[in-house]
């Protein structure tokens, strides 16, 4: 049957009428819809589409209207409740029950604060970030495009007055047991946490809390602040207040490598702690982290696992292998080689988090003979094309180039839905993906992944194809998405799901040597 | 709250309107629109807004406010816009004014260089969105007449699918400078596609600036009228949009991307398609289109005078 919903001079922004369009389409019991504003083509296109009743008529330009061909009244019941939903949960994003028109208005709202959340333009941060800070406020400053000189300026006020100014560009911390920005619903504990790297930080913390213990603070830093130009300044601060801090007993820093002179700075003050010190510098030198008495690690999966042991006063140990037993492992690989057709070679990490992404080509190195991206180890493989790809290719689809003009892939996981159907071609054996859950992110990412991947195997069913998809979630069972729920919902899918970004890097590479005869042992 | 940047056409306009009321027409969560008895429409923008050619951005960053209710009154004063019912008023003392229209180019025969436009391809297939029209850029060739190549075959979306040969029509009577049979292809053309702006309005923006820029004579003529022949045929703020671009006054990141394109001396464009990909959910992209076109029209025409002149 043929219902409509007509909304009388009801103006939404584009960006919410693709949503509400695109998440329509998916219900079950629709077969046809439409969303749109009711100009006389659009309407056209709606007879066109067989959605035509006399209803149409009743529809002018300036009205928002859903035609849909629906199975029951109650289907178009959860079309209209669903479309009220992405309605409401815009604007209850954006705050609507309280909205302060300036920064001088929301302080004098809540004069207890002591820190703000910033998420402006980058070129205005510079003033308000200014202010909060002469007024004593800790700021975590999520905005991008802001230059590094306004950034030392910043972290140097900050440090001046002994204030934490987390970012630019900081997506994750967890201050005082409150999630800011993406983050994830972690246990209490003693493990405190300082992250150069957002979405490496909620990979460690998750682990942290799915194996039992908790963090007592995370605090992000921004990606620059182990740069030469900033000196670490805010990491230093963050490891001083943990230093201090009488609830936390292990810390754990986690960052890309840094600049050697800020390497140093930062593992000398690990001396002046008795704490134990977990370090990874994502894919750094061991050697001069051991030298000062810190523990480095060779995967987030593994800083996570040493500063557990360390919190209940346990020896760590290094863990480079897999949470089951070699031969379950042994029969994933078999059983998906058993698939595998002679042209199937290739590897496409799709990634919505570039920590995640880098850690995975940093792991498989060069055993494939290289891994074309994005974010490349090396300048030779840097992709040429995003849209042809050839190779071996591992993508951070959060990455500027695929985040013009719609959201983080973590918050609208289209980005990835549309890779899934231009990336994965015959010659594709093997696909790795992250899914992130937590405050911040979509509400279900693992069914839009096996949405995509039930899509694709239908599809190469009908060429006796199959592919192997492994997948790690980033999530805790606290995570509004649900932690076993996303589990369940990838395996039905038949995505083998692994309990950290490692472990599902080591299965890949243990499949790829297998399928190449051992050639990338 | 406090007007930060300003057009000289809204200052000029509140400047002549002052006593006079206007309505709050419809709110989004980074801006509102408020409509006068002519049916004028005001942009009020939060700072990540792109400023459009009658507007002004504040310093508040989000409209989903108790006070800015759709269909509230207020009023342009010396120096403010009061709104009724609330104790809200925006200062417009002091902001600093831009100016959004767009020069014409002086020379006639400005040919866009082939690679700038291959460039402006490539972005608009790799990077834009193409959710709306701008998906047929990829089958679109234009000769001396424009036509779809390997577009059969090809796996398009529903909006695509629907308008093509309408907007073949629309560019083939374009470039035959065809006055009346243009209009009557807008008059077909006109508001659709997904979307606040539907995308051919977005896409007519891009062929309606370029026709105003390049100043090419047969072309400026063909806009007279255009907007009375889309009233009533799109959205509001669509029929705003084009009114303005065919006045010559287009928003900020269009203008300054239009500029890029038609100088010579600048090379690189990626920097000024990505501010124009940003717009809307696919209207920068499906403006970007009616530009590429339009730019394409153009250059045939010149290497078409060019030859007969040899």
């Amino acid at each position: 049957m043929i219902k409509y919903d007509i909304r009388k001079n009801a103006y939404y922004d584009s960006v919410t009428l693709m949503l509400i369009s695109k998440e329509i389409k998916t219900i079950d019991g629709v077969t046809e819809a439409l969303v749109g504003m009711g100009t006389e083509l659009n309407k056209e296109l709606t007879v066109n589409l067989n959605l035509m009743t006399e209803q149409l008529n009743e529809i002018s330009a300036n009205d928002f209207y859903i035609a849909a061909n629906v199975e029951s009244e109650e289907v178009m019941t959860v079309v209209i409740s669903t479309v009220d939903e992405l309605l409401t949960k815009k604007k209850v994003e954006s705050g609507s029950e309280y909205q302060p028109v300036s920064l001088n208005a929301a302080l004098e709202m809540q004069p207890d604060a002591n820190m703000v959340v910033v998420s402006i333009p980058g070129k205005y941060a510079e003033e308000e970030v200014n202010k909060l800070l002469d007024n004593d406020l800790n700021v975590m400053l999520f905005s991008d495009n802001v230059s590094i000189e306004t950034e030392l300026n910043l972290k140097q006020k900050a440090v001046d007055k002994g204030l934490l100014m987390m970012g630019p560009d900081c997506g994750t911390a967890i201050i005082n047991g409150i999630p800011l920005a993406f983050a994830n619903v972690v246990k209490k504990g003693n493990i405190g946490v300082v992250g150069a790297s957002g979405t490496g930080t909620q990979e460690v913390t998750c682990l942290i809390d799915q194996m039992g213990a908790g963090v007592s603070q995370v605090i992000g830093t921004g990606g620059r602040d182990l740069k030469s130009e900033i000196g670490g300044l805010m990491m230093i601060q963050a490891m001083e207040a943990l230093m201090a801090d009488d609830s936390t007993d292990v810390i754990v820093l986690i960052s890309k490598p840094p600049a050697p002179e800020v390497a140093e700075k930062i593992l000398q003050l690990t001396k002046k702690t008795d704490k134990p010190v977990v370090v990874d510098f994502i894919g750094g030198d061991h050697s001069i982290i051991k030298s000062v008495g810190a523990y480095p690690c060779t995967t987030l999966e593994d800083a996570a696992l040493k500063a557990v042991a360390l919190s209940k006063g346990e020896v760590p140990e290094d863990f480079d292998g897999f949470a089951v037993e070699n031969d379950v492992i042994d029969n994933i690989v078999t059983t998906g080689l058993s698939k595998m057709k002679p042209d199937q070679k290739y590897l496409r990490g799709l990634y919505t988090g570039g920590t995640l992404a880098d850690e995975a080509m940093k792991m498989l190195g060069h055993t494939f003979g290289g891994i074309y991206s994005n974010i490349p180890l090396e300048p030779k493989y840097e992709l040429k094309s995003l849209t042809e790809l050839t190779g071996h290719v591992c993508l951070d689809l959060g990455e500027d180039q695929f985040t013009v003009g719609r959201p983080h892939p973590m918050i609208d996981p289209s980005t990835r839905s549309d890779r899934f159907v231009t990336d994965i071609d015959d010659e594709v054996a093997v696909v790795l993906v992250d899914v992130v859950l937590g405050y911040g992110s979509h509400l279900d990412p693992a069914s839009e992944v096996a949405t995509s991947i039930k899509a694709i195997r239908k599809n190469l069913a009908k060429k006796d194809k199959d592919i192997f998809v492994v997948a790690s979630i980033t999530g805790t069972v606290g995570d509004p998405q649900g932690l076993a729920e996303s589990t369940q919902t990838l395996e039905e899918a038949g995505i083998i799901v692994m309990p950290s970004n490692a472990q599902a890097v080591r299965l890949v590479k243990a499949f790829m040597s297998k399928l190449s005869g051992g050639r990338y042992e | 709250m406090e007007a930060v940047r300003i057009t000289d056409r809204l200052l000029d306009y509140i400047n002549s309107h002052k006593g006079e009321t206007g309505q709050i027409h419809s709110v989004f969560d980074g801006s509102f629109n408020i409509i006068d008895a002519e049916g004028c429409l005001i942009g009020i923008l939060s700072a990540d807004k792109d400023l459009s050619p009658l507007s002004m951005i504040v310093n508040c960053q989000s409209f989903n406010h108790k006070s800015i209710v759709q269909g509230h009154l207020c009023e342009f004063t010396d120096g403010a816009i009061h709104f009724q019912n609330t104790k809200l008023k925006i200062n417009t003392s002091k902001p600093e004014v831009v100016n959004l229209s767009l020069k014409h180019i002086d020379n006639n025969h400005i040919s866009i260089r082939t690679e700038k436009l291959e460039d402006l391809k490539k972005f608009i297939i790799n990077e834009g969105s193409l959710a709306g029209i701008a998906e047929l850029i990829k089958y679109i060739e234009i000769k001396e007449t424009a036509s779809f190549i390997n577009l059969k075959s090809a796996d398009i979306n529903e909006y695509s699918d629907f308008i093509k040969e309408r907007l073949l029509e629309l560019i083939n009577n374009i470039i035959d400078e065809n006055l009346e049979l243009f209009k009557s292809a807008i008059q077909k053309t006109v508001g659709f596609g997904p979307g606040l702006t539907p995308s051919t309005d977005d896409f007519l923006t891009g062929i309606i600036i370029m026709m105003n820029s390049l100043n090419q004579t047969g072309l400026g003529s063909m806009l007279d009228g255009i907007n009375i022949l889309c009233a009533g045929k799109t959205t509001k703020i669509s029929e705003e949009m084009i009114k303005h671009a065919t006045k010559g006054y287009v928003p900020e990141s269009y203008k300054y991307f239009i500029e890029v394109l038609l100088d010579n001396n600048k090379e690189d464009i990626a920097e000024a398609v990505g501010k124009v990909i940003k717009i809307g959910s696919s209207s920068g992209t499906d403006f970007l289109f009616g530009v590429y076109c339009m730019a394409l029209i153009n250059s045939e025409k010149l290497r078409r005078l060019e030859n007969d002149q040899i």
